[in-house]
């Protein structure tokens, strides 16, 4: 067992339905948090699975269907940024790609420290250890965006997280 | 000319800031937008809750050669003379040049919705009539930026209306802060065409028509849209290139893009 110290980052996912005034709705989707810490990297995703009739009324035509699931439509992005990204990278990337209608919020991060075991086949260990921080934080983050935005904090929501080794 | 149809909105936006050099209005940081080298920010007008994009960004504020906004303003107003789609620009004095040395552009959205030309393809909603119906501007832009010597573009400056009618594309192009006396140090500096980057068919006809169209456009009124930038944004030299190649260039367009 060693200290490993890291950080957590988080990245808020939005749909913005009027770029050019501030009132426009902006429409939550899903948080997506990465850590690193020691030699790990997890990446995890919670998402709605859908969007109320009103919502999906708001966005343009090109993608009104592909993101009416938001966990789906965002676990391709989630996907790419766990095999195209090097670890650290992930949130920064995806909100250098989308900062448009499709929004992923400039990450927050804060620092980390755990005791994590050492040596070869610990990835379950691990995992255990420092998973439920990660998901903590995605899902207390999800809730509090939920909440700021009042007409959805009653939606179905979903979930998804991977841990890698970073190195 | 003449291809594009904008909302009354933007086309209101589009007359009203061609005819101004300064925004008069005061405008809110409302974060970074993470997404290029400039770091530019958002901004929130803070009479109208209109939206828009400055650049440069904090990071960038101490530059004084790359007149970045300068570059930003004069594409928007060079492509208003010639009809095509820039997103408006207009500059912004706050805090010039204390801080910010050659001040800011802010630019408009130019749709309520839209997506970089990349992700857009990238998730199959650029189908191939889409594609099709984008030719004409790709076309004509390669002619301006040609003109302009923006000749580093990429396809993900071009953004696509998520609203577009079904078959027929809209886009709007964005970042032409490396053009003009980025690339000219010289009252006649040698400069390539802008290479086909753009994934859509071209049009040769609407190439030279919007060749033949710039190159018609009176050299007073280059001039007067050129000369109207005053410090902090643009220096006496820099302008004098920017003019001397703009209209040398307009000139030859058709030779130098071989068409």
């Amino acid at each position: 067992m060693a200290i490993q110290t890291g950080r957590l980052s988080l990245s808020r996912v939005t749909y913005h339905t009027n770029l050019q005034q501030a009132a426009g709705t902006i429409i939550p989707l899903g948080v997506i948090a990465e850590m690193i810490i020691g030699s790990w990297r997890a990446l995890g995703l919670v998402a709605r699975t859908s969007l109320t009739d009103r919502e999906t009324a708001l966005v343009g035509r090109l993608l009104r269907d592909q993101i009416s699931v938001p966990f789906d439509f965002l676990k391709r992005e989630y996907d790419w940024a766990l095999t195209e990204t090097k670890p650290g990278d992930a949130l920064e990337k995806l909100a250098q790609r989308f900062s448009e209608s499709l929004f992923f919020a400039p990450p927050t991060s804060t620092s980390v420290k755990n005791v994590l075991p050492t040596g070869d086949n610990v990835g379950a260990a691990v995992g255990e250890l420092i998973l439920p921080d990660l998901r903590k934080a995605r899902d207390h983050e999800f809730y509090l965006m939920l909440a700021e935005d009042e007409q959805n904090g009653d939606d179905a929501v979903t979930s998804q997280d991977m841990l890698r080794r970073a190195a | 000319m003449g291809r594009r149809t904008y909302s009354a909105l933007q086309a209101r936006l589009r007359d009203e800031w061609f005819g101004i050099v300064e925004t008069p209005d005061v405008w809110i940081d409302r974060g970074p937008m993470n997404d290029g080298e400039s770091q530019s920010i958002r901004v929130e007008n803070a009479a109208t809750g209109m939206m828009g994009v400055a650049k440069p960004g904090p990071g960038k504020a101490a530059e004084e050669g790359h007149y970045r906004a300068a570059h930003e303003k004069l594409a928007f107003d060079l492509a208003y003379l010639v009809h095509l789609p820039v997103a408006p620009v207009v500059l912004w004095r706050d805090q010039a040049p204390d801080i910010y040395k050659r001040g800011r552009s802010i630019s408009a959205w130019t749709f309520e919705q839209s997506l970089k030309w990349d992700e857009a393809q990238n998730r199959g909603l650029i189908t191939p009539v889409l594609r099709e119906s984008a030719g004409p501007i790709v076309s004509a832009m390669r002619v301006f930026h040609t003109w302009i010597a923006d000749t580093d573009r990429k396809s993900d400056h071009t953004q696509v209306n998520v609203d577009s009618p079904e078959k027929s594309l809209e886009t709007a192009f964005i970042d032409h802060g490396n053009s003009l006396a980025f690339v000219w140090k010289s009252a006649d500096h040698p400069t390539p065409p802008q290479a086909p980057y753009m994934p859509a068919p071209e049009h040769s006809d609407v190439m030279i028509e919007t060749a033949v169209f710039i190159t018609g456009l009176e050299d007073g009124e280059v001039s007067r849209v050129v000369n109207r930038i005053g410090l902090p944004y643009l220096p006496a030299d820099p302008k004098a290139h920017i003019l001397a190649n703009l209209l040398a260039r307009k000139r030859n367009l058709r030779a130098i893009l071989g068409i």
